[in-house]
């Protein structure tokens, strides 16, 4: 896993510095690293993830917060699941 | 190739008003983060996202029309259904194999807490659990080029750390919710794991590279050589090129900090070493050669 530099995150993205702050604010991204000026490719594809919530399907804040929420979730069982029938694809 | 009005299943006649709205109401429904795992809905959102490339703007719209869809448009498009597209890596990708945001709930998924998590933020006479600070030891090499590492907690529960290439000493790794429990309906603190790197012997972090002290006797630093030089890889052979000083810097490619092609480079920094004991012969010889070889290196620029 690398470690991607802020400002690459921005370009890769296309999003502000200002606008993933705010993400990170709303305690929607959350980089590994604490100070938030390096990122990894899940913080990445997570704001891909929330600019398309936001821009493409008028999802507001709130929304965001509680889809993210979930999916988290989802994502965990399918984990949870995968490891309970190992070898069957999910 | 499939038309794009029948894939987003509007009219020639639609107004753009009317794509937009279709093209947003299908990929809300096939989008592969609200389908994870799901490949067909993966398939069909790639096919909806590229028909609304094609007709989704006045401009896009008026080409295609025009029947302005030429071949390598479509080889354009074929590399992008074998590609993750333009979107890069979905979400759920990014978790596969269990990635740090779907392990920010605990591990007690399914009970009580499932729904507390969901709606127990921010309410009254709730607190946040404590933090919980651990330290990690990791050695230079995990910490250049990245690793896996499990850690166990104080509640007895194990975390799968993963290393991001490139971490230094200092650095902290936060994992939401693995700290204390909350009291009420809060939320559990967060476990911070501190990152220790065990220094290597010889080996030194400059941002993404990585230097290395080699030393080579004088004889071949005027010689130049071959030589093997070690690697967080294992060693590789290395050219010397003639007429080399202590502190001469040599490159070795993608040797250094970080994975695949973004990582850094070993830099080689030479060391001239001369023979503690010199021997009598050898200082005979260069006595010879010196009436016509000497040179004052402090007169050079």
């Amino acid at each position: 896993m690398n470690l991607i530099k802020l400002e690459e995150v921005c370009r890769l993205s296309g999003v502000d510095e200002e606008i993933i702050i705010h993400f990170i604010e709303e305690d929607w991204v959350h980089p590994s690293q604490e100070d938030g000026s390096m990122m990894d490719e899940e913080d990445l594809a997570r704001i891909r993830l929330i600019c398309e919530l936001k821009d493409e399907f008028g999802v507001n804040d709130e929304g965001v917060s509680i889809i993210l929420q979930l999916l988290d979730q989802l994502n965990r069982m399918h984990l949870e699941l995968a490891k309970k029938f190992q070898g069957d694809d999910l | 190739m499939t038309d794009p009005y029948t894939i987003l299943g509007v009219s020639k006649s639609s107004s753009l008003d009317e794509i937009k709205k279709s093209y947003r109401k299908l990929a809300k429904k096939y989008h592969p983060d609200l389908n994870p795992g799901n490949k067909e809905a993966e398939k069909k959102f790639k096919e909806i996202s590229h028909a609304f490339d094609l007709i989704g703007t006045n401009e896009s719209r008026a080409k295609f029309d025009r029947g302005e869809t030429d071949e390598q448009q479509q080889k354009q498009y074929e590399e992008y259904m074998k590609s993750q597209g333009r979107r890069g890596q979905t979400f759920h990708d990014s978790q596969k194999g269990g990635g740090r945001y779907s392990y920010s709930f605990g591990d007690d998924i399914g009970g009580d807490d499932f729904f507390e998590n969901l709606f127990g933020r921010g309410r009254e006479s709730s607190f946040k659990g404590s933090d919980v600070n651990y330290k990690m030891q990791v050695e230079f090499r995990e910490a250049a080029t990245g690793a896996e590492k499990t850690i166990t907690l104080q509640n007895g529960k194990t975390l799968q750390v993963k290393i991001p290439a490139g971490i230094e000493t200092g650095k902290k790794l936060r994992f939401k919710g693995m700290g204390e429990a909350g009291s009420g309906k809060g939320q559990p603190g967060d476990a911070y794991i501190e990152i220790e790197v065990n220094p290597l012997p010889g080996y030194k972090r400059s941002g993404m590279d990585i230097e290395v002290e080699v030393p080579i006797s004088f004889i071949e630093a005027i010689t130049g050589a071959e030589i093997k030089v070690p690697t967080l890889d294992g060693e590789v052979l290395l050219k010397i090129p003639a007429g080399v000083s202590t502190g001469s810097k040599l490159r070795i490619k993608g040797k250094g900090v970080g994975v695949g092609e973004q990582r850094g480079n070993e830099i080689v920094v030479l060391k001239v070493v001369t023979p503690k004991e010199v021997n009598p012969a050898l200082k005979s010889a260069i006595e010879k050669l010196k009436p016509q070889f000497d040179y004052n290196p402090r007169m050079q620029q």
